[in-house]
Formats: C-alpha cells, structure tokens, sequence
C-alpha cells in the first residue's frame, strides 16, 4: 500500500477527481477478483461437465448372438422372432444392414457390424434356406458356413440419476438429422461465436409474428450449457450464466465436439425413471433401431423432439407429433435440404414408434437381476453404471420370448390369479442360462422367483436317491426289484413316519428303473434308507445341491426346500453326464473402446461316473415315454427324445418338472406365494408349460449313448434276474457289464441244460 | 521338457494337424438294439429320430482351426473363445473339448484341464488314441499341480490306451 500511495502522490491532484478514481480502484480491487473467481468458477464448471464427469455411461447389456450354419436346429419362425427382437426391418431385398425379407422359408437379411469380444464381426448379406426346421443353405456370394448376427441389446444398467444414453460419434450421426437440428435450432452454429444476436432477433419477429413463442433464441451451445445443468429456471442471472459458458466453450473447443456433445446430451423422453438422452439412445428408445439406420421420416421426428419431448411425446400424443414431424419435413424442403418427393414419401408413413418398453430397458428384468449378481462379484456398482462397460450374457431372446409365450398361455387356462410361476433354461453343454422368468408377468420387476423362490421339490429329489445307488453297481441295476410294501419309521423324538405312493396302490415288488419313473415313493424311501442318508446326502452335494442340515428320511420325497435355478443346477450335473459346470448368465466384459475385462469361461469338473448317471437318465427317459411325463406326447409326439422327473408336493402347493433334451434343460415351477393348494400335480401344471416351450423351440432330440462299459442285458422282468431273449417276460436294460445280476434265470439255467444234454449228444456221435 | 514334450505332442496330434481333419466321434459301442421289447427300448437306437449329426459341422470346423491359429499366436482367451462357439454347435464332439483341454494347458490354467480332458473321454467312445492322449494331459496336470500318484495313475491309463490304440 506503501508504494501504491507514494506512485499515487505524484499524479496531479484534485478533489472529486481524486476520491472518483479512488473510489473506482478500490471498487476494481474488490470486483475484479471476486468477478475472476465467478469466471474461474463458471469455466471449470463447463469444461468439466464437458470434458471429465459429462457422460457416466451405464453398462449395456447384450443377448447372445444369434450364429446360422449350415445344419443348425432352428425354424424358420424362429429365426423371424429373433430378427425382430433385434429391431431388423421387413424390408424387399433386405440388403441395409438391419433389414431382412423373408419369402416363405426363404430370408435373405443384412447383418449389422459388431464389435465382439472375439473380433470384429463385418455386415454381410447372406441367404438363408430352411430344410423343416432345420437351416439347410447359407449363402453371401457363394456359400458360406457360418454368420454371426449382431446380439440384442436388452437393457443398461444405469446409475442413481437415471441418466441413460448411446454415445454416438458425429460422423455416425445421419447427415440429414444434423441438417435439420441446425435449420430447427441454430441456422448460425457454424458463423456464431455462442450465442447468436441474428437467432435472437429472427426468433423475436417470428414471436411477435405469430403472437406467441414458436422459437426460441438460444444456440445450440447455450441448448448444451442449459442441458449439461438441468434447471428449467429462467432468471435473467441464469441466461447471463449460460451465455458467458456458452462464449467459454465457443472459446476452447471446435465446432464439431459442441455438436457431437449436443448430440449426446439433449434430452429427447422419460422412461419411467430412466431420463433419455442423446439420438443415439432416442433412436433405440422410439423405433427400436440403431440411429445409422433411421429413414428420413423417423429423423425429422427426432429432430423435431427436441423443443418438447414431453408435448411431443410420440406415444402419448401421436397427432401431435405427427403436425410436428411434418412440419420439420416442411422446414427441410424450404431450406432446400430435402426434395419434395423425399418429403412426401417420408409424410406417407405412419410415426412408425415401436410400444413402449420393447425396445426398451427392463424387457427381461429376472434375466437382469441374474446378470446384476453375477457381475457384482467382481465390479463395483460406480464402474458399472458410469464406464460404459459392455456386457455380453447368454440370454437367447427367442428361446426366453417362446418361454414367457407358454407359461402366459397356461396362466390363462387355469385362471387363478394368484397362481405364480418361475422358469428357468440352461444350455446344456456349459450351463449358460438362455431364459429365466421370475413370475407370472414377465415384464414385472418384482420377486424373482427363479432367484429367490425356495421351495419345496418334492420327487425332484428322487434323481438323487437312484444314483447314489447305481453308483454301486454290485449292488444296484436298473432292474434290481425294491419292495412297494408300506413301512413307518419313527423319529427319536417318537413321531412317525408313514410315507405311502401318490395313488396309495401297493405293487409289491417293482424294478428300479420302473419306481423312478413312475415316481414311486416306498420303494425310493427304502432305496434310500438301503444305500443310507450319509450316501444321498453326498450325491445331492455333488450334484450341485446344498445339502440340508439336519436330514431326515422325509428328504428323501424331496422334504428339503430350493430355488429353481438351483433345482436348475442339479438336473444340469445329470443332463451333461455328470459333469459339474457353474450356471453361467455372463460370458465376458468389455470396455467402451473394445478391450476384453474379463471372461467367464467353461469350467467342467466331473462328479460322477458316466455309466450311474446314464442309468438315471435312462429312466428319466422311461419316465417320459411311459412314465410320469408322458403327457408330454400330448405336445410332442410319443416317446419324444427327452428325459425329465415331475414333481409334486402335499396338497398340490409345488408343481414342478425337470427335464432336457441332448442341448436344452427347463425348470418349470408353478405355485402360490401363500403356500396354498393349486390344485395342480407336476404333471397337470408345470410338465404342460414345459411341453409347451418345448414344443415352440429348437433342440436336439436326447441321444443318451451308453458310455464305455456299459451295455444292454436281458433281464427278467419279475425277478430281476439275468435272462435272454428268448426267455418270457424280459426286458432290455442297460448294465454296467461288469456287474450283471448277480444271478441267471431258471430260463437260462434250463438252456445250460440243453446246451450240455447237445454236447452229450454230440460226443455219441 | 517333459513338459515342452506333451505340449508338442499333444498339439501335434490333435491342435496343429487334427483341427482341421476331426474325426467324427465314434460310433456308439453298444450295438444294435432295435429288437428290444418295450416298455423301454434302448434309447441310443431309438430309430426314429436322428441324433445330432455325428460329422462336425463346417462352421466348428473352421472355428476350431481359427482356434488353433489364435492359439498359436499366443492369443488362447480368443482360441477358448473360438473353441466355445465350435462346442455350442458340436457338443458331443471329443475333439473340441480335448483342444480346450489343451488350450488351457497352454495357458498353465492346470485346475480346467482335467474336467475337460475326462468331459472329451466321455464323449471319446473306443477312441482309444485321443483317450490316450487326454491320460498324457491329465496325468501331466496333476503332476505339475503335486498329485504324484494320482499322475502315476494316470499315465498307466495313457499307457494301456496307447498300446490298445497301436494295436489297432
């Protein structure tokens, strides 16, 4: 202040003059840095909404891609259900990526380009031909063996605010989008330093003009500023604010990342919570496509979104939207952007807006909240709602849509409004999940009971019991005759215990194969009591059960409570013949710029011997053909190539069914959350909702192939004993060689006679 | 060494030359049982239905040999990755999982190696050279993991099916 005084003291003097210039520098003191730090202020605030924080991105979330080859089990129906749940358009020729035609069992499509965690995966148009339901020709300028269709989309997870997008980049963005923002909003943008006094203007006699506000006079980097700080305020405080931000970013960065972030950033709808924002989500939100592929009538509705995507929500106010588009269509040929015959043809066609919430976020949230759980194991929540992480799981929409289809049409019929249902779908070869439905509304996000349902199993559990004991083949084979006589244990506290058969019938004695797959209940508790609970409680662990503590004999009637994913689990360990894999909904994990995070690759760990588990599985097929299950032909044919296990709980609260083919299992569960009857058997309930998804989808029929040492012996139906083909009353079953029964019958015996008496006679001779 | 040999070996018979020339899996051991009354015929004959088709299927093929390339390469996330979709579309094809048996070998993943060499075995039939093969890998996993006896055993099964397959 010293120095500042003296340097003053020697400028002329002056009364006012002096106190005037004072006064003003002592006033520049205090505004200059208090107006430094609000400019300072105001640009960090800009730059790094721009540059740092501006774009948390959710994760997407991608079904399996579908593969064609030659020889594939796919009907053509199918086929058309997947191209859909894609957003791929009917369209003659089908040669733009994203569109197909389909002729009969003829399509000829054009797949999207898509970055797999694989590699790069190039559009091609390829032609395909159908055998039945089975793909018979695949040709793209000469045949070809395989393509990889890009995967559905089927949700985002996104963070707290709700804030979802689609990045997309400005040279992706159509041309005639970007013609008629700039002619909508900013004719200007690119001689404009921010903001723009000709937009003002023109806006302010167009107003006048029309008595009301039918422009507004901001640009298209003030629309951005205001957007990157979501108020709706208009305080003339606030407009200063954005114009200085909007001079700021005109200042430091180029023309095209303004408009490349105004692309990202405008907010075009509300889906329920989830805030849209960007063309590039605004484009799978509305028509269910990627927006490269948007036609011009579809554009200008967006384009002319953007000054009220409330008032001119397409689906809500479709009349409305419809004047606007057209207008838009109207601006874009008086600017010369568009020929008139292009406008017409795009004022032809309806707003062509798919319902909402198909192409949307929460189409399959049950499979979503599997796919949550399994990527919480190894990513915090911040890195999956804010990298733009994507997600590649294995969910198989036409499999999961045909699903929802079957048990939705069984509901119906039964009409009970408080029945629920779960359903779960594994491939089987490594235990990927292709469907999983949590309740009776698939779309409802709510208890998810393929998750969280634990319930009782009832003859589930019986697999169980059986293969502990074929696991002794000196002791057990599938023709082995267990006793169908009543008995009753008592408990140490002195309860007992009287299990009886489910239609209370007393057969005496009856083979091992039979009692499984006609569900017997005393045999099976007196199996299981044989082999010894310590025996089944080991079988159920490994077979990817957690094992009940205590256990009681009851368990072995399935008195033990599970999920059906995890009934799912176990039936899966049976169906891949004894191989243990983890159930899988997530594949691999990449970032936003295409490197591979991690993948969760196959693990197979064997449990079992092949030859026990084949035995069950044959009986599981008995079950099917002339079992429990064999209301199934209803829906499949006779003997159909599957092999599968009802069950049934008291008073009808559960009704579930296990089955597979070679390549497919499903767990079906129907019951009510209040544990009360439904009146429906595994059978009668949950096995016709199998059948039907089993009638609606693609596998491969169940070729269950004895595995080494194992081979077919004729046996004795009535005694269980080892006999030949020409002896009365046997049967063909599989044994493991080794152990045969352990002994013949007379029939046999009497043919040693013979043989030896042939033997004799010979030696006479 | 020892090791630098089975991978040489393993690779030689099936990766580096057997990719591309797979053999379709062998034929069911159980013979013809068409005559067997009901009510439960033997399902592996079951006539009236094909099997899923026992030839690999030219799109496994040749992602089996793009498995192999990557493999090669050094790239064996992106082998396994090709090897998965080859499984989704020939399941029951031993030579598939053997290759990825050998794949993670490659990658010193020992603790994956078993389950997929015994899966390939299950699937093998009277193959006895690619069974034999799995024993060599398995029984090499579980020496390099400590299992000393364990790998004995396992190389006396390699031993047995090698001179079964030699006789042949």
């Amino acid at each position: 202040m010293r120095t500042r005084g003296r340097s003053a003291a020697g400028r002329p003097r002056g009364g006012w003059g002096r106190r005037l210039r004072w006064a003003v520098l002592i006033g520049l003191l205090f505004i200059l840095p208090v107006a430094a730090v609000y400019g300072f202020w105001l640009h960090y605030r800009v730059t790094t909404e721009f540059e740092g924080k501006r774009w948390a991105l959710p994760a997407r979330v991608y079904a399996r891609p579908l593969e064609l080859y030659q020889g594939m089990r796919l009907r053509p129906d199918n086929l058309e259900l997947e191209l859909r749940t894609l957003g791929y358009r009917q369209e003659s020729g089908g040669r733009q990526p994203g569109t197909y035609q389909r002729n009969g069992d003829r399509f000829v499509l054009t797949t999207r380009t898509f970055l797999f965690p694989d590699g790069q995966e190039p559009s091609r148009t390829v032609e395909i031909g159908f055998s039945g339901r089975q793909i018979a020709s695949l040709r793209s300028d000469g045949p070809i063996d395989l393509v990889r269709l890009d995967p559905a989309l089927i949700g985002s997870i996104y963070p707290a605010h709700h804030e979802d997008r689609i990045l997309v980049k400005l040279e992706e963005v159509p041309p005639l989008l970007i013609e008629a923002l700039l002619a909508l909003e900013d004719r200007d943008f690119f001689q404009h330093r921010g903001i723009s006094f000709t937009g003002v203007a023109r806006a302010l006699v167009a107003n006048v003009r029309a008595g009301r506000v039918v422009q507004g006079g901001s640009t298209i980097t003030q629309q951005l500023v205001k957007n990157f700080f979501l108020s709706s305020e208009r305080t003339l405080a606030r407009k200063l604010n954005e114009a200085v931000m909007a001079l700021m970013l005109e200042a430091r960065y180029s023309k095209q990342e303004i408009l490349e972030a105004y692309l990202n950033e405008v907010y075009l709808g509300q889906d329920g919570r989830r805030a849209i924002h960007g063309f590039g989500l605004a484009a799978e939100y509305y028509f269910g496509r990627p927006l490269q592929e948007l036609q011009p009538h579809q554009l200008a509705l967006l384009a002319g979104l953007v000054r009220g995507p409330s008032y001119y929500d397409p689906r809500r106010h479709p009349q409305r939207a419809r004047q606007r588009r057209d207008h838009v269509l109207n601006v874009l040929v008086a600017q010369g952007i568009l020929d008139s015959a292009t406008a017409q043809a795009a004022r032809q066609h309806g707003l062509d807006v798919i319902p909402r919430g198909r192409g949307g976020d929460n189409r399959y949230p049950a499979f979503m909240e599997l796919v949550k759980r399994h990527l919480r194991r190894d990513y915090r929540p911040q890195d999956l709602t804010s990298e733009g992480l994507r997600i590649f799981t294995t969910l198989a929409p036409s499999v999961q849509l045909r699903a929802e289809e079957a048990l939705t049409r069984r509901l119906q019929q039964w009409r009970d409004p408080k029945l629920e249902g779960a359903v779960v779908v594994l491939n089987v070869d490594d235990g990927s999940v292709l469907a999983l439905i949590g309740g009776r509304d698939p779309r409802f996000a709510g208890f998810n009971r393929a998750l969280a349902a634990s319930r009782q199993v009832g003859s589930l559990i019986k697999p169980a019991v059986y293969l502990a004991a074929l696991e002794r083949p000196s002791q057990y084979g599938l023709g082995t005759l267990l006793a169908d006589q009543p008995l009753s244990l008592r408990s140490t506290n002195g309860e007992v215990w009287s299990p009886r058969n489910y239609d209370g019938e007393l057969r005496g004695q009856v083979p091992l194969w039979e009692a499984l797959a006609k569900s017997y209940n005393l045999p099976t508790v007196r199996l299981g009591l044989d082999v010894g609970m310590r025996a089944v409680l080991d079988t159920m662990v490994r077979l990817g059960l957690e094992a009940p503590r205590p256990a009681y004999p009851s368990l072995l009637l399935g008195a033990a409570n599970y999920t059906p994913l995890q009934v799912a689990q176990m039936y899966h360990t049976l169906a891949s013949g004894g191989f243990r894999s983890d159930i899988r909904a997530v594949k691999a994990v990449m970032t936003a710029d295409g490197r591979v995070l991690s993948r969760y690759p196959l693990v197979v760990e064997r449990a079992f011997d092949p030859a026990p588990v084949y035995l069950v599985n044959y009986a599981l097929q008995a079950a099917m053909w002339n079992g429990t299950g064999r209301s199934s032909a209803n829906w499949l044919g006779p003997r159909p190539a599957v092999a599968g296990k009802t069950g049934t709980t008291d008073d009808t609260r559960d009704s579930w069914f296990a089955g597979f083919s070679d390549d497919m299992l499903a767990v079906v569960w129907l019951g009510r959350d209040d544990n009360g009857r439904t009146g429906l058997t595994g059978a009668s309930g949950a096995l016709a909702v199998w059948s039907e998804l089993y009638a609606a989808t693609d596998w491969w029929p169940l070729a269950l192939t004895p595995p080494e040492g194992v081979e077919p012996l004729w046996i004795e139906r009535s005694t269980g004993l080892l006999a030949a083909e020409h002896c009365n009353d046997v049967v063909a079953l599989p044994y493991v060689r080794s152990y045969p029964p352990s002994a013949a019958s007379d029939c046999l015996q009497e043919r040693g006679l013979l043989e030896r008496a042939g033997q004799w006679l010979r030696g006479m001779l | 060494m020892k090791v630098l040999l089975i991978q040489t070996m393993v690779l030689a018979s099936c990766l580096a030359a057997g990719c591309a020339s797979v053999q379709p899996p062998p034929a069911p051991r159980v013979a013809d049982a068409t005559a067997q009354p009901p009510p439960v015929a033997m399902p592996a004959s079951s006539p009236t239905r094909a099997a899923r088709p026992a030839p690999l299927p030219a799109a496994a093929r040749n992602l089996a040999s793009q498995a192999e390339r990557a493999s090669r390469q050094g790239d064996h996330e992106v082998a396994a990755a090709y090897l998965e979709r080859a499984l989704r579309m020939a399941p029951n094809h031993p030579v598939l999982w053997q290759n990825l048996a050998v794949v993670r070998y490659r990658q010193h993943e020992y603790a994956k190696v078993e389950g997929l060499a015994l899966k390939s075995n299950s699937l093998a039939g009277a193959d006895n050279a690619l069974r034999a093969e799995n024993w060599r890998l398995i029984a090499e996993v579980r020496r390099l993991r400590g299992d000393r006896q364990g790998a004995e055993r396992a190389y006396a099964e390699y031993r047995r099916l090698a001179a079964a397959a030699r006789t042949h």
